[in-house]
């Protein structure tokens, strides 16, 4: 997840208080709304992403990561190779929100670098990286909730 | 399409918007990537 918890609880707040808040008219109804909003502001500051689908992401992300940097090394590419290698080492160790956002930005920056190799040096590494972007794609896939997107749209 | 919901995240990260749609592209990212890892072969597609 890119947006933070607080941040996202924050913005919920804010659409509650600016957006649908004018149109409630209820005394009871504004009053239950008054409380979520108070529940969510207070929430904001105590509650953080679960942990554990970060750690699996992160493990798979910097095997994936130390898998490609061998083969790179197979193929004559010591620089970049030793460059992946020192980059997920020096990851954060603390909080894991912040090693995950590590690895997806180092993830990205090799996509990127690959496209200075030769062809089949990059196309051999590729399909490493992206055994986990699919994987981690499934994992995400799997908590997410059936879609509201049509009653979203239709309002 | 990816693009369109990165900067739809990011206006809601900075609060340059309270619209609630961005924010549900944290989650619905997901589908486009798993879209792409199949259009690369990294993923069997259904």
């Amino acid at each position: 997840m890119r947006i933070p918890v607080e941040t996202l609880l924050n913005g919920v707040s804010r659409t509650l208080l600016e957006q649908v808040l004018p149109h409630v008219t209820s005394r009871t109804a504004r009053g239950q709304l008054y409380a979520a909003i108070d529940v969510l502001r207070n929430a904001a500051r105590r509650l953080d992403w679960a942990s554990a689908p970060l750690e699996t992401e992160v493990q798979s992300a910097a095997g994936a990561l130390r898998t490609a940097a061998a083969r790179l090394r197979e193929g004559g590419a010591e620089a970049l190779a030793a460059r992946i290698d020192a980059s997920v080492a020096a990851w954060p160790s603390a909080p894991i929100s912040a090693r995950a956002g590590a690895a997806q930005a180092e993830l990205a920056r090799v996509f990127e670098e690959l496209e200075a190799l030769p062809g089949p040096l990059a196309d051999a590494v590729r399909p490493i990286l992206g055994g986990h972007l699919a994987a981690q794609a499934v994992r995400a896939l799997v908590l997410l909730q059936p879609s509201l997107l049509e009653e979203i749209s239709r309002g | 399409m990816i693009a369109i919901q990165m900067t739809g995240i990011r206006a809601f990260c900075d609060g340059r918007t309270a619209d609630l749609r961005m924010a549900i592209f944290d989650h619905q990212l997901a589908f486009l990537h798993a879209l792409v890892a199949g259009l690369r072969g990294w993923l069997p597609l259904p």
